[in-house]
């Protein structure tokens, strides 16, 4: 190990250190003692290791790939073992004793008093704990913050870290049985030190462990239990949150972008395309591109995100928008190569702006295709953005070498407002305000008897859902209950209130095996009686 | 500029007063990138990349003539043997082996196209996988691509098949069937050619599938089975490009299928060593006076070896290394071919000259020099020119000799044991380039090697070097270098260095001459003189033969003193591997000890990494766990990765509260979790009442979930699915 070591510094020059080897030697803590726990792995621990050096010495290593700038992949791809209800309600915690005790501190010191409080023995064995170690093992990384960077591999590297971890176990078992209250250690060990919950050594087993019980593991509150406001109504008012010195810092930030456009217009001139990435929108920053650099060109831009794009409307707006021929040929290949010649007769640069090119619509292979083969003509220069963290998938080494992409960090922290518009966010959409708008504003439509004969169908729903087969109301019962009301006189006459329900699908007509026809509203029964409560109160 | 949110649209139109119909007046008005193509350095770039261009280009060319004539000849064969082929229903196939990376070889399959247009048949269908996803669109863009192939020629050609052919235009795509083409070809060559042509006119119907592995191959098998039954009246011949193996067409043929096809296997060079040759023949030469620096180059080969194995990937990469090297610069027109430097130089302004005066490898330079000529350097602009000019020209020198050394060495190393320093000539430029090579410990241990090797090997590697040497000289005497040497005011005063470059190269010939010369001859001598040795050995040995411990010892002792005694090919053979080491060490400085090597090798590396390999997934993450790295706020100080602060963007806290969770997050918990986060010093009760903080939340759930680490889920409610670990 050593003396590879040294081979590489030789190779290498002196203020690039190998990224790679530092990484593959870095184990976190918590798998070295998950094996040592384990003695059945142990020989698998033992195999890898030994395949790994063999690896090392016969295959050449990427060498300036991997830079020191480089975020970790273990940061990214972190690996929790295990899950528990409490953690996000932990994590919460920590944060708020953290930020009122003290701002400016080691959060973990301060968070392990805080949350141990109610047993402060734990702290002194704590404490204990991390005197022996200290004692105990001279190596550098005592304490568990697994974070790679301060793994020193001083010249016994991994004898002593392999003992330090032994005695870990060993104090831990000592721990566990002098100490009754070791089952409320463990449990609080998840926020005493996080790094120790990440692993990037990912064991088979543990994803099995992790996904096989179907039971989902989080508590059953629902967001029912808030006294939900009309959200989708102030969503638009009230402007994205973003503190003022955030507000100056972006503002600072995008203006560096416009320094690029210089380079993104030469870049482009010698056909590679250019691909936007980083969290925030792109969107202004590429309409800044466009006004500044595209007044007096052909450009067309493509929203990626609109919800009812298709690669048609993209290759008609060409072809017939803006070369003006009659009609599309349905090969793809020939529209393709119709453009090209005719772009190419024309002398004419058509640009391409595609704001999300991973946008719904474009996820598939066939849109991709078209547009690779479009960005890859001569005469046609693409800037794309993408944001899904999945996008580069989306991409095939044939379609990448079409695209000929630069890539191009453009981290705006601006709001997704246009790129979000169209989708129902999650949150609106599990609290039902616009299902419960809508059906205010059909419900109004209604007659009055039609109004009857639906809250008898609501009230109905209520009261009986509970029921564990619940089939919905039997239109017989329905017949019987508005004639009572005197809502309908006959059969005909209900049936023909329902067809309008039935179009805005407000109700739902079920089956049963008796061949009777049972009535259901496809909507929450929480939301019912939101719905219900407020009629109630208009009236 | 109107707006480009819409609710009814996605796509949108800014025609920019571009009209079709007027189009010729206004042109010159419209091409956007007519400011660049003022610069000097654009120019330069542009010079510089069209002569890269066209030297890959004939490489090309190069590389593929001979495997393009295999195959031609191939078919060719095919054509004339069709007429006595009695075996009934065998369709005559050519296999080509491509590399994994088939983008690459799309080049390849269209020389061979238009070679089989000329020397063949005009009759060649390509197929994409993905114009076949049906046997049908595979059958109708194949006969419609056959038909009209011979069109396209024809119309050129001669206009006696105008009529003809135009009616054929009207060939719809969902006429064209085998039945079609039957016709077809019968109409034109069986009926026709009795009259006027002899029989041997028909020609050959050509169908090239260049991704074999990403057909469907039961489509495929349908498609073989279908042409086997008109082989008998239609000469076809099909052409795979095949990526992986020749297996792959066995596994995705049954036996029914394979017996259908007569299959001849041709092998196309593998990628790596492909890039070695675009590498060698054409970035790695002093021809073009465009260098990378040993970093970036290193770059390039990675990714090409770890990352996609595609040459034209390499080759746009460090295109892009050149544009990067480029950019904006005007000092960096000096980059150029020594020709034309002269005119570079007379055309940079004050303030470029102030900033070549600004680059690092100038000061090196500059403390060597006496006071005089310091002030000259920095006061007089033309003193300066010429010193630049010098300089540069010793630049060219310099990497024309660094190249040379690079191949000699190479030649010399390759055989030896274990490969300490590389095989290739790539590796061997990126160690040397890296550092000072000679003194580091491979290189030694190689000379050390090299003085062990025998006569005929030493000789052979001499014999290979000179021709490098020879290849080198030619390729240089045609643009030799005219310089004028100036020697006005005080240029003597400034230090020259040994000369490099073509007089170098030049000696180094001589020299190597007389060496190889010098070993042949030794090598009667020596072999004489080792052989007597021997015998006189062995007359000990036979004398010894009962001797007793001592006298072993005592004759082992004599022979190593008797080695001790050098034979006339050791002796030149170490000398020779002395002057070897002198020679390197000479030049086989690297490029960054050189004066003003920043305008001729680029070595921006990190900047360009960004570009060419891209990191979205990195970005966001670095984003939204420590957004001071975008921001550069005072605010949002995070004593690790995994803390969280009430200042930080909402996003930002939403991503990191949504890590702690498992597969399946509570919204409800997640709003609890954020809110805590963002009023921590307030009740539950009052928090969650904050519509702000709703909205907050909603948008940053939102964003998340466009960002895709989030999905709804339909498994419990108010539940969302997380979609990364």
């Amino acid at each position: 190990m050593d003396h590879l070591e040294d081979n590489d510094e030789i190779l290498v020059s002196p203020e690039y250190t190998p990224k790679r080897l530092t990484r593959n030697r870095t184990k976190p803590k918590k798998y070295d003692e998950f094996l040592d726990m384990t003695p059945v792995k142990r020989k698998n621990y033992a195999y890898v290791e030994s395949s790994d050096e063999e690896i090392q010495e016969n295959t050449p290593k990427p060498k300036v790939l991997f830079g020191n700038d480089d975020v970790d992949g273990q940061d990214i791809f972190k690996f929790k073992s295990r899950h528990t209800k409490n953690d996000l309600y932990n994590k919460a915690k920590a944060v708020v004793s953290s930020s009122i005790n003290s701002p400016m501190k080691t959060p973990r010191k301060k968070l392990l008093q805080k949350v141990n409080e109610a047993t402060p023995r734990h702290v002194v064995n704590i404490m204990k704990k991390k005197i022996i170690q200290a004692v105990h093992s001279n190596s550098s990384d005592s304490d568990f913050s697994g974070s790679s960077s301060d793994f020193i591999p001083d010249k016994s590297g991994d004898e002593s870290s392999s003992s330090s971890s032994g005695t870990d176990s060993e104090v831990e078992e000592e721990e566990g049985i002098s100490k009754k209250g070791n089952v409320q250690i463990t449990k609080h060990r998840n926020n005493r030190s996080k790094p120790k919950d990440t692993e990037y050594f990912v064991t088979p087993d543990n994803y099995f462990m992790m996904n096989s019980s179907k039971k989902i593991t989080t508590s059953d509150h629902t967001l029912a239990r808030l006294k939900m406001m009309n959200i989708n109504e102030n969503m638009k008012e009230v402007a994205a949150h973003m503190s003022e010195l955030h507000r100056d810092k972006v503002g600072d930030l995008v203006q560096t972008y416009d320094q690029l456009f210089d380079k993104w217009l030469y870049v482009l001139s010698e056909n590679f395309n250019v691909i936007l990435y980083g969290i925030g929108s792109k969107r202004a920053v590429l309409q800044r591109f466009q006004t500044e650099k595209f007044q007096d060109t052909p450009c067309i831009v493509v929203n990626g995100f609109f919800p009812s794009l298709t690669i048609k409307n993209i290759l008609e707006t060409v072809v017939i928008d803006f070369l003006e021929n009659t009609h599309v040929p349905s090969n793809i290949g020939d529209v393709v190569s119709l453009i090209e010649a005719q772009l190419d007769e024309l002398g004419v640069d058509l640009f391409l702006i595609v704001h999300n090119i991973d946008g719904n619509m474009l996820r598939n292979s066939k849109a991709q295709s078209v547009l690779a083969s479009l960005a890859q003509l001569k005469n046609v220069h693409l800037i794309a953005t993408i944001d899904h963290i999945n996008a580069p998938l989306l991409w095939d080494h044939s379609k990448l070498s079409k695209f000929n992409f630069t890539w191009w960090d453009v981290t705006t922290f601006l709001p997704y407002v246009d790129e979000t518009s169209y989708e129902n966010s999650l949150m609106t959409q599990r609290s039902g305000a616009l299902q419960l708008s809508s059906l205010k504003s059909v419900f109004q439509s209604l007659t009055s008897n039609a109004k009857g004969i639906f809250e008898i169908i609501i009230q109905y729903q209520l009261e009986n859902q509970k029921q564990v087969h619940y089939q919905g109301l039997p239109f017989k019962d329905l017949y019987s209950k508005a004639r009572e009301q005197f809502l309908v006189s006959s059969d005909l006459a209900l049936r023909a209130q329902l067809t309008e329900f039935l179009d805005h699908k407000l109700v739902k007509i079920k089956r049963t095996l008796d061949g009777s026809e049972n009535l259901v509203i496809p909507i929450e029964s929480s939301l019912l009686q939101q719905f219900l409560d407020q009629q109630i109160k208009i009236q | 500029m109107e707006s480009t949110t819409s609710v009814s649209k996605g796509v949108f139109l800014f025609s920019n007063g571009f009209k079709k119909t007027k189009h010729s007046k206004k042109k010159p008005k419209r091409n956007p990138f007519e400011s660049l193509s003022k610069d000097s350095w654009y120019k330069t770039f542009k010079y510089n990349w069209n002569v890269v261009e066209n030297q890959l280009k004939e490489l090309h060319e190069q590389t593929y003539s001979i495997l393009l004539n295999d195959i031609v000849s191939y078919v060719k064969l095919v054509n004339q043997e069709h007429e006595y082929s009695t075996l009934e229903g065998i369709i005559p196939s050519a296999t080509l082996l491509t590399g994994v990376n088939q983008p690459d070889y799309v080049n390849q399959f269209l020389a061979l196209i238009d070679r089989i247009r000329e020397d063949v048949t005009p009759h060649v269908a390509l197929i994409n996988s993905q114009d076949a996803q049906t046997v049908k669109h595979l059958v109708e863009s194949a006969v419609w691509q056959l038909i009209h192939g011979q069109d396209v020629l024809d119309n050129s050609a001669n206009d006696s098949f105008e009529k003809d052919s135009s009616e054929r235009f009207k060939l719809k795509k969902n006429q064209c069937t085998l039945k079609t083409l039957l016709n077809w070809y019968q109409a034109k060559y069986v009926k026709q050619s009795p009259k006027k042509y002899k029989p041997v006119a028909k020609k050959t119907l050509v169908i090239i599938m260049p991704d074999f592995e990403s057909f469907n191959c039961n489509i495929l098998q349908d498609f073989v089975m279908i042409i086997s039954s008109y082989v008998q009246s239609l000469p076809l011949v099909l052409i795979f490009g095949v990526a992986t193996s020749v297996s792959a067409l066995h596994k995705s043929f049954p036996y029914h299928v394979s017996s259908k096809l007569l299959i001849k296997v041709f092998h196309s060079h593998p990628s790596h060593v492909y890039m070695n040759q675009v590498l060698e023949n054409i970035f790695l030469s002093h021809t073009s006076p465009f260098h990378l620096s040993g970093k970036a180059f290193e770059l390039m080969t990675d990714v090409f070896l770890f990352y996609d194995f595609s040459v034209t990937g390499l080759i746009q990469s460090i295109k892009y290394c050149m544009i990067d090297h480029y950019y904006g610069d005007n000092i960096k027109s000096l980059c150029c071919v020594p020709e034309q430097l002269d005119e570079a130089i007379n055309n940079l302004t004050k303030d470029d000259l102030e900033n070549i005066r600004q680059l690092l490898s100038f000061r090196p330079f500059l403390e060597v020099q006496d006071c005089e000529t310091k002030i000259g350097l920095f006061e007089d602009d033309n003193f300066f020119r010429e010193i630049l000019s010098k300089e540069i020209n010793k630049l060219h020198d310099y990497v024309h000799s660094f190249y040379l050394c690079i191949r000699l060495l190479s030649t010399f190393v390759k055989d030896l044991p274990k490969n300490t320093l590389g095989k290739t000539v790539r590796e061997l430029y990126a160690k040397c380039s890296l550092e000072c090579v000679t003194s580091t410990q491979p290189f030694k241990e190689c000379m050390q090697l090299l003085n062990f090797q025998s006569q005929i090997k030493l000789g052979e590697t001499i014999k290979a070097a000179l021709k490098d040497v020879n290849t080198c000289l030619q390729v240089t005497s045609p643009i030799k270098p005219l310089r004028s040497t100036p020697s006005k005011n005080n240029i003597h005063n400034i230090t020259l260095k040994n000369d490099l470059g073509q007089d170098f190269a030049k000696t180094i010939k001589i020299h190597l001459m007389t060496f190889l010369r010098q070993i042949e001859n030794a090598s009667n001598d020596a072999s004489v003189f080792t052989n007597t040795d021997m015998d006189t050995e062995n007359d000990l040995d036979n004398v010894n033969i009962p001797g007793n411990r001592y006298k072993l010892k005592e004759k082992l002792l004599r022979a190593t003193r008797v080695e001790k005694i050098q034979s006339e090919y050791e002796m030149i053979r170490a000398r020779f591997v002395c002057y070897l080491e002198e020679v390197f060490t000479k030049s086989l400085q690297p490029p960054h000890t050189q004066t003003f090597h920043e305008i001729l090798f680029f070595s921006d590396v990190a900047n360009v990494k960004k570009q060419i390999v891209g990191s979205p997934r990195g970005a966001l993450h670095t984003a939204l766990s420590n957004p001071i790295h975008y921001l550069q706020c005072t605010c949002c100080h995070l004593s690790s990765v995994d803390s969280i602060s009430d200042t930080l963007p909402d996003v930002s806290i939403a991503y990191k509260l949504h890590r702690e969770c498992g597969k399946h997050i509570n919204l409800y918990d997640w709003l609890q979790a954020f809110a805590a986060v963002l009023r921590p010093d307030e009740d539950d009760e009052d928090r969650y009442k904050d519509v702000n903080i709703q909205v907050r939340f909603t948008r940053a759930v939102s964003e998340l979930q466009f960002l895709g680490f989030i999905k709804s889920s339909k498994r419990k409610t108010d539940h969302v699915m997380r979609l990364t670990w």
